[in-house]
Parts: structure tokens; C-alpha cells; sequence
């Protein structure tokens, strides 16, 4: 448990929205490592974005059972521009945050960001943290 | 107008090592800073940070890095981003906000340039965007590499003081490294510099301790405790000296063979953990030796309170948190000549003893020379009560702020003003 309750912490903060999160982290080793470290509940109910395993076997992390896993290969979705943003958007019903890992994962967010979609202003700690604002973790993974 | 040092100060935090989700240990000696600080009427905020990655195609990655860095510290300005602010309340300290600024690295350019600049572009548009909605009047930042050098950029940026605690027990070796000796000059001013390590006067750097929170480490009770049972708490990195500590208690028992020893804390790496195992079979250890995971607060205070001595090996520290807190459990310490632990427990061998040097050898003598002492319960009494005077949260909160006061007024920076219009302010290192 952290420290007591402050009383004096005076920037008036509005409360966290209550929109959903989806994750976006293309380094699927990465990301099954980042997202294991999430506390319980959020594991739950996270939905990520990453790669599909490569076929030569590189890459091959196996997907946690826990939370949404969509694979996405961003270079079929070079193919096909706007597939992945229109999922990214799908994933918080048109109206959310997506959260980018890495630098690639950020510009990826790009294309869907906009009418009720934001980027997210940090990465799983800030996601983790906004969670626990809202009473919505019940314990550290 | 209220002069600023008659206002109660607003404090920006800048610290890579906070509690967070997964690390809920890492840094807590700053979260016991900002309770104390918020306990004395400060408001306080946090900028810590979350290191991630720039990958694939080399000649793109700083490109890259940096339209990733500017999407951020735009989304940070978002009408829903409250700032890249939240309260957790199950790590850190409860309520306290907390910005978790994402750094992209790049795997090949470390420098300490690199990465002083990486940290800078993303607390630089955090900061910004916060002084604009909070005017802080001061800006903490906890170790010089790299939450100081980060610090000072926005420091100038928006006419604020910086006050630089150093916590880094690393510090001192990474400045072999000209540039980042370079980057800590920045921090001191063009003639003073850090220490014997720079070849400058000791006196342009202050001491603070950090700040005990003693109420978390009763006494313990000389009934409860097993004169036998050595203690370690911290991590098992190489660099905290578990090779030292483990030759040494061997060696202590090759006199005392009732001697054992527990170790509680982060693991080190695999091959560190893996060394630490073949080297306790080795030494004929096994059996004699308990290693724990890191643990919460509550259980290493109990584990303080069972002990009949704790041993604190770290070649190079800049406090010793472990040391003080074990003797404000009343437990003696034994501990090397780091410049942590042995200032805390001085010279007089009241509160413990100080090795002779860094080898097995001298740890050993230490710990018999320790061990062999009568124990006295009235000894507990007073090794917690030169914590509490010298180190317990109240009288550093105090110190603390005493020195954002004088900062603040030797910027000329009044409480709520804009930034921008403000005096001398350059760091201050303690």
C-alpha cells in the first residue's frame, strides 16, 4: 500500500475519466513481459495490440490469457491504411485512450487519434496509476 | 505581498526512482520525502518517468524518438490529460499527483548526452504545460544523473530554483565519464564541480539526509531477538557488495559457527543470483544462510526487530537508509567504510561498528568484534533516539523546507507568480 492519504496536494484535479484504455505494443516480447507486471485486474482488462509471432519463430512469445490480445502486423497494415486505426478505434468504442510503449507504438496511435480518441499522456505506469486513482486495481500483480 | 519564505512552498518533484505498479519498492525513500513534505503543508507534485525504447531501423530511431516525445508532450496539454497527472493510492504516497513522463532511448546512443536529452524532452512540455496551470516555486530533482541535468533544463526554462539531492551510490563512478562530468558541472556552475572526483572544494555541496519515517520501525524488544541472526536488507546487485558480505559471515564462523544470516531484497540479476547460490555452497554456507524476496515495509521492520545484528556491506553509498533504519530499531549495525552507512553510524562505536576496510576480513573482525559485545536493552534505547533526532521525517521535513525557502527567496520568486520574471536561479546540491 502506498503512504497515508496527503490532505494538501492543492492542484484541483478533476477525476479521471471512466473511458477505455487499449494498448498498443508492437514488440510482442515486450509486451506479454510489461503487461505480466500490471496489477491483476487491469491485466483483466486491457486490450493490447502487437504483432503476430514471426515464422521463422523469432518473436514467438506466447500471449497471456488474460486481457483482449489483437495481433496486428503494421506492415499488412501498410497495405491496407486505416485497418489498424479503425480497430484501435473499435477497441475503446470510438471514444477512449490509446497507449503507445514504445516510440513506434506512439506514432502508430497517429491515424486514430481524434473525434473522442486521445493519446494517452504516458505509457503503463500512467495507465496503472489512473486505474488505482479510480479504485479499480485490487492488488499488484 | 507575502514574502515566498512565509508561503508554503510548491514543490515539483523530479524522480525516475517513485514507486510504481511495478516497482512498488523502487525510490521509496523519495516517496518518505514527499509525505513529509506534504505533512508540513507543502503542496507537492511528481515527474517521474518511464523508460522505453526507440527499435528497428537505426538512421530513423532519433527521428523517430523525437516525434514520439513531441506527440507526447502534446497529449500532455490535452483537455482530458490532466496534465499526464494522477493519484495512485496503493504505491508512492496516496493522493500525491504523479506524471509518468515516457523517455524513448535508443539502444545506440546512450551517452550520457543522449540521455539527459531523452529525459529533458520529456519533462520539459510536462513542466511547461504544469507551471502554467501550478506556478511550483521550486524544483527537487532526486540524483544528478539524470533527474538533475533533466530538472535544470526546465529549471531555466521557466526562471525557477532546483535544489539536487544526490542518492546515487554510482554517481561518483559514472563522473569517471567526461561527459557526465560535464553534464554535473552544468548542475554546479562553470567553476565548482562534485567532490574529490572533480578536484573542488567539498564545500559547495551540502548534506541532507533522507528522511526516516521511524514510526514504521518500532523498537524491538532485546527478548525477541536472536543474537545470532545477521541481517542484510537491499538488493542483491554485485555492487552492494553481497560477495563481501557472504566471504565475510564465513568467516565470522569459522569462529562463531552459531552464526547465521538472512538477506532480504531484490533479487540481482540471474547470473548474480546464480554466483550468490554456487558461492554459498562454496563457503560452506548452505543451511546457515536465508535468502527472502524484497518485502514490504512492515515485514522488514519485523525482521529488524528479530535480529541481533545487521550487516551492511555496500562498498559505496551516499545514506544508508537500511542503517538508520535498523537503529531505530534499536539494532547495532555493522557496516563498511562506504561514506553511507559509517557516517550514520560514526566512529565512537556506540551505535555499531565500522569496518577497517573493505575486505572479508575487516567486515569479519566487525562482526565478531560487534557480536562479542554485551548486548543491553538500555543500549536500544538511545540508537533510537539518535535517529529520531537526526534523521526521522519531521527534522529533515524541516531542513527541507528551510532550504526551499531560502531558494526560493534568493530567486526572488514569490509564491503563485508567473514564470519568467525571476532572479538568480541556479542549482543548489546537497
Amino acid at each position: 500500500m502506498g503512504r497515508p492519504p496527503a490532505t494538501t496536494a492543492r492542484l484541483a484535479l478533476p477525476s479521471p475519466d471512466q473511458r477505455a484504455a487499449a494498448v498498443i505494443a508492437l514488440a510482442r516480447g515486450q509486451a506479454v513481459q510489461r503487461f505480466d507486471l500490471l496489477p491483476p485486474a487491469l491485466r483483466r482488462a486491457t486490450t493490447v495490440f502487437t504483432i503476430p509471432p514471426a515464422p521463422a519463430g523469432l518473436n514467438a512469445a506466447q500471449l497471456p490469457p488474460e486481457g483482449t490480445w489483437h495481433e496486428a502486423d503494421p506492415r499488412q497494415e501498410t497495405l491496407h491504411p486505416g485497418e489498424l486505426a479503425r480497430r484501435l478505434r473499435d477497441a475503446v468504442g470510438g471514444s477512449g485512450w490509446l497507449v503507445g510503449l514504445d516510440a513506434d507504438d506512439v506514432l502508430a496511435a497517429g491515424p486514430a487519434l481524434g473525434a473522442g480518441v486521445d493519446l494517452a499522456p504516458g505509457g503503463l505506469r500512467w495507465l496503472a496509476d489512473r486505474r488505482d486513482e479510480l479504485g479499480q486495481n485490487e492488488g499488484r500483480g | 505581498m507575502p514574502t515566498a519564505a512565509a508561503m508554503l512552498p510548491r514543490v515539483l518533484v523530479v524522480a525516475r526512482w517513485y514507486p510504481s505498479h511495478d516497482q512498488p519498492g523502487r525510490g521509496s525513500f523519495v516517496a518518505d520525502l514527499v509525505a513529509t513534505l506534504v505533512a508540513r503543508g507543502a503542496s507537492v507534485m511528481v515527474a517521474s518517468f518511464e523508460a522505453t525504447h526507440v527499435r528497428g531501423v537505426a538512421e530513423t530511431r532519433p527521428d523517430r524518438g523525437t516525434r514520439a516525445a513531441a506527440a507526447i508532450g502534446t497529449a500532455i496539454d490535452g483537455p482530458a490529460a490532466r496534465g499526464g497527472l494522477n493519484r495512485p493510492h496503493s504505491w508512492g504516497v496516496a493522493g500525491v499527483p504523479v506524471a509518468r513522463l515516457p523517455v524513448f532511448l535508443d539502444g545506440d546512443r546512450r551517452r550520457p548526452d543522449d540521455v539527459a536529452a531523452a529525459h529533458a524532452a520529456a519533462l520539459i512540455p510536462f513542466g511547461l504545460a504544469l507551471a502554467r496551470a501550478w506556478p511550483f516555486d521550486v524544483i527537487h530533482a532526486h540524483t544528478g544523473l539524470v533527474d538533475g541535468t533533466a530538472a535544470l533544463r526546465l529549471a531555466q526554462a521557466v526562471g525557477r530554483p532546483l535544489l539536487v539531492t544526490e542518492h546515487s551510490s554510482t554517481a561518483a563512478g559514472e563522473l569517471g565519464d567526461p561527459e557526465a562530468a560535464a553534464l554535473y558541472r552544468l548542475l554546479l556552475g562553470e567553476a565548482a564541480a562534485i567532490g574529490s572526483t572533480l578536484g573542488v572544494s567539498p564545500d559547495t555541496i551540502d548534506v541532507l539526509p533522507n528522511a526516516i519515517p521511524i514510526e514504521g520501525f518500532p523498537l524491538g524488544s532485546d527478548r525477541d531477538r536472536d543474537p545470532d541472526a545477521l541481517l542484510f536488507v537491499g538488493s542483491r546487485k554485485a555492487s552492494k557488495g553481497i560477495e563481501r558480505l557472504l566471504r565475510a559471515v564465513a568467516m565470522a564462523r569459522a569462529e562463531r559457527p552459531q552464526l547465521r544470516l538472512r538477506l532480504i531484497g531484490p533479487p540481482g540479476t540471474g547470473e548474480e543470483e546464480a554466483a550468490w547460490g554456487a558461492l554459498i555452497a562454496e563457503l560452506g554456507l548452505t543451511g546457515a544462510v536465508r535468502v527472502e524476496p524484497a518485502a514490504q515495509r512492515v515485514e522488514v521492520a519485523a525482521a529488524m526487530r528479530r535480529a541481533g545484528l545487521f550487516v551492511h556491506p555496500s562498498p559505496r553509498e551516499t545514506f544508508g537508509m537500511v542503517v538508520a533504519e535498523a537503529l531505530a530499531s534499536g539494532l547495532p549495525v555493522v557496516t563498511t567504510p562506504s561514506g553511507g552507512g559509517d557516517e550514520i553510524v560514526g566512529a565512537d562505536g556506540r551505535y555499531g561498528e565500522v569496518a577497517d576496510g573493505l575486505e572479508p576480513e575487516a567486515l569479519a573482525a566487525a562482526i565478531l568484534r560487534t557480536h562479542g559485545r554485551s548486548r543491553r536493552p538500555e543500549d536500544a534505547l538511545p540508537r533510537r533516539a539518535y535517529v529520531e533526532a537526526r534523521y526521522a521525517a519531521p527534522a529533515v521535513g524541516e531542513r527541507t523546507v528551510g532550504i526551499y525557502e531560502e531558494l526560493i527567496a534568493a530567486a526572488g520568486v514569490a509564491g503563485g507568480a508567473p514564470p519568467g520574471d525571476h532572479g538568480e536561479t541556479g542549482p543548489a546540491i546537497a
